[in-house]
């Protein structure tokens, strides 16, 4: 996908909102503008459906980059014969949603397409907000803090289940949720801060590190994790490092701040299993490099996932 | 099972192996572990670099069955999902990404109406096949003997119920004749075996009897977490210290020295031995398993007319099979870090989450070819 | 080629079919390749599969040896403080 961004899209629309192809783009001088597409299958799954996806997804891209989401629009695709009610499930999603967040939806559109032309429901979300801070990577000294807000997986897992996949019994529900608790940090000295979707906590590090003069090192031991989730991970052999979240973040904090962060965010529901997961260093650890103390007491470097997720038999 | 991958007891016991190789020799211990999966563990946990720092050098094996299965059963894969309509394909997923001349089964473009399906267990491909009796459906599986026994029980339920739409395009290995192969070329200096511990589930130690017996060298069968791996490393040091090489269970709680006498059986009765082509290793007799004649109609190959050729076909430049031998590593082979990296493999190590060059590149760096530039990947 | 984990049967039978239980989460296991398997059981999945039955007196005494070895090293040496770098090799 990068590389068709990289080859086929960049040359012909590059411009300097896109330089470094940003999640949320500055646009003017306080606004923040995002979009995002969302295909998931099926479209309800434990703890979330596709409306509340669409909502929060677009949400947390914002509140990552700095900014208190304000508007979305909504285009949304449906295909013919999609039953009346499963629509109006996740139109109630979105709206209950969009009222948790705190955005209102300004704009949208319907299209309805012949069946077999696209699977159930797509929607676009885009999305506005008003900038109150700005993630710098370039302020990471050594010695930052690594924080995440909460569990790693259980989206990922929720949609296994949900597709009735392996013949998985899971109690497990998808963390989507919307990340907005976390804007106050931006006044409160937090560096940089990422929603762990598609990759997982390896991958979103890894881009991060990549640009680092530092390492950084993490603890598996730290790393919280549900039951569920640890569980199936075992059972089918996938990494939880490498699985997608909805209403997770990591964040970079300098180590004065780091506990009262920690706090802020333990303060809320979505973030009572948030945990200092690492740190930013050097020795073990070269510059642009996730290195992990597994909980055996090795290291072990983190890369990120370049396909797929599978499950293992071996 | 916590104490198993304990931070203190894993200390311990690889203290008690460095005491072990300082009392054997000056120079580090080198000890093949067999399966894949024990190379998982080992790097997972980042335990060879802990070991090489108490003499032992771990040296990966032939026992990856993604990695030693030729390019021709992925080809006859492809062509499967790619020019029949209205099939199934189910498969393991490692298998999906491995590469060959006619790209990968996760690229591919299925034909009209065909589908290529992920699959934990092979029951779950039989299940497609009742759930879709007007479809043909192939379940594509490379095994040892832990998986084959399994593959074999969807047969033998397709042949009990008369399900007329299910076949298995399988890739069956046997743990021995590598072992005896590997032995007998004389090509890498071992000083003794790790041996699988779910395949000795099954097949139980007679296997690995030749060992020993043959060669001298010692081995124990060991379970797949940290301490079990420790503790069966343990056990082969304490043989070659004490000078007396043998076949040590060091996972009492699950293999029994007689296997798993049922699956055995049920094996003898739905498969026969063949002569097989390795990749890397070559031709081997009687190193792999097909269908006995009685259940002909469940094998894909003979079913759907698949074009399967017998031979060993490695990339130009690709030394996987140098490296499934223990002979070479993945940074000795040109293509690693640079032809061939996780998002663009080129051989199967590179493919497997077992392949040594996979975990060698995804866990201990790129070696010398590694050039960390911001521009992306 | 190996992987499979410990759990404990919840359901066995009709026939074959069974399920298992693995810290809180249920599959389906076919137990064909075991004899007389009784809920409460504890055996090895592989690929959907139960493969071999785990032997619980086995199993402590592992447990057991293990124990014993978590005791303090004396000599207070060892990898209690990492590490050397994955990528170095002596």
């Amino acid at each position: 996908m990068r590389e068709f961004i990289d080859r086929t899209v960049l040359p012909v629309l590059g411009n300097r909102y896109l330089q470094g192809l940003p999640d949320a783009s500055r646009v003017g001088r306080d606004i923040v503008f995002t979009t995002d597409g969302y295909v998931v299958d099926p479209l309800f799954f434990p703890g979330g459906d596709i409306g509340s996806l669409c909502v929060n997804g677009t949400v947390n891209d914002l509140v990552v980059s700095g900014a208190v989401p304000r508007f979305l629009s909504l285009a949304v695709i449906l295909e013919e014969g999609l039953p009346f009610d499963d629509v109006r499930r996740v139109l109630a999603s979105i709206g209950k949603a969009a009222r948790a967040a705190g955005v209102a939806v300004a704009t949208g559109d319907t299209k309805v397409v012949r069946r077999g032309q696209c699977d159930k429901m797509f929607i676009t979300t885009s999305g506005l907000g008003w900038a109150v801070g700005r993630p710098d990577p370039r302020r990471i000294r050594l010695g930052d803090k690594v924080l995440l807000t909460g569990t790693l997986g259980d989206h990922s897992l929720a949609i296994l289940a949900a597709r009735g996949e392996f013949g998985l019994e899971s109690a497990v529900k998808s963390d989507c949720a919307p990340l907005t608790f976390l804007l106050p940090l931006w006044k409160k000295g937090v560096r940089w801060m990422r929603d762990v979707t598609r990759g997982g906590l390896a991958t979103i590090l890894s881009e991060l590190a990549e640009g680092l003069p530092f390492a950084i090192r993490i603890e598996e031991s730290l790393i919280p994790l549900s039951r569920p989730v640890r569980a199936a991970a075992e059972i089918l052999g996938i990494d939880p490092f490498y699985m997608a979240c909805e209403g997770r973040a990591v964040l970079i904090a300098p180590q004065a701040a780091a506990g009262r962060i920690l706090d802020h965010i333990r303060s809320f529901g979505a973030g009572r299993r948030a945990a200092v997961i690492g740190e930013v260093g050097l020795k073990p650890g070269r510059p642009g490099e996730v290195l992990c103390e597994t909980s055996a007491g090795g290291l072990r470097l983190l890369e990120p996932l370049t396909s797929e997720l599978l499950p293992r038999i071996c | 099972m916590e104490p198993l991958r304990d931070k203190k007891i894993v200390g311990s016991l690889l203290r008690e192996i460095a005491r072990l190789t300082a009392s054997i020799r000056k120079e580090a211990v080198r000890i093949m572990e067999v399966c894949g999966t024990h190379t998982m563990t080992l790097h997972r946990y980042g335990l060879k670099p802990l070991l090489a720092e108490a003499g032992v050098e771990m040296v990966s094996g032939p026992g990856c069955p993604v990695c030693i299965t030729p390019d021709s059963y992925h080809e006859a894969a492809l062509d499967f999902l790619t020019n029949r309509d209205d099939v199934i394909l189910a498969a393991f997923g490692d298998m999906t990404r491995v590469p060959t001349r006619m790209g990968s089964l996760q690229r591919a473009v299925p034909a009209p109406g065909s589908r290529l399906r992920i699959v934990y267990s092979p029951g779950e491909s039989l299940e497609f096949a009742r759930r879709n009796p007007s479809r043909d459906v192939v379940f594509f599986g490379a095994g040892f003997e832990t998986t084959i026994p399994s593959i074999g029980l969807t047969v033998r339920e397709a042949s009990r119920e008369r399900i007329g739409n299910y076949s298995v395009l399988a890739a069956l290995w046997l743990i021995e004749p590598p072992l005896r192969a590997l032995c007998e070329a004389g090509e890498v200096k071992i000083d003794g075996f790790l041996y699988p511990g779910h395949v000795s589930a099954i097949t139980g130690r007679k296997p690995f009897e030749f060992i020993p017996a043959e060669f001298g060298l010692p081995g124990a069968i060991a379970g797949f977490e940290p301490a079990d791996i420790l503790l069966g490393l343990k056990s082969v040091l304490e043989q070659i210290r004490d000078g007396k090489p043998g076949v040590a269970n060091a996972y009492g709680r699950v293999v029994r020295p007689e296997g798993n006498v049922k699956a055995q059986k049920l094996m003898a009765s739905l498969f026969e031995p063949r002569d097989a082509v390795w990749r890397g290793l070559g031709l081997i007799p009687r190193s792999g398993l097909s269908l006995k004649k009685s259940h002909a109609r469940y094998d894909a190959v003979i079913r759907h007319g698949l074009a399967l050729r017998d031979e060993s076909s490695d990339l130009p430049g690709c030394r996987c099979g140098a490296i499934l031998r223990g002979a070479a590593s993945p940074p000795e082979c040109p293509l690693f870090g640079s032809k061939c990296r996780p998002d663009s493999p080129h051989g199967p190590c590179m493919v497997s989450y077992e392949g040594a060059c996979l975990i060698h590149f995804k866990y201990a760096g790129k070696g010398g070819n590694r050039a960390r530039t911001k521009t992306g990947r | 080629m190996c992987l499979a984990i410990p759990a404990r049967v919840v359901a066995a039978g009709p026939g074959s079919k069974g399920r298992i239980d693995y810290l809180g989460t249920k599959i389906n296991a076919d137990l064909s390749l075991l004899e007389d398997v009784r809920v409460g059981d504890w055996v090895i999945i592989h690929a959907g599969f139960a493969i071999a039955k785990l032997d619980e007196a086995e199993a402590r005494q592992t447990l057991e040896i293990l124990r014993q070895m978590a005791e303090p090293d004396p000599s207070g040496t060892g990898p209690a403080a990492p590490k050397r770098h994955p990528s170095r090799r002596p």
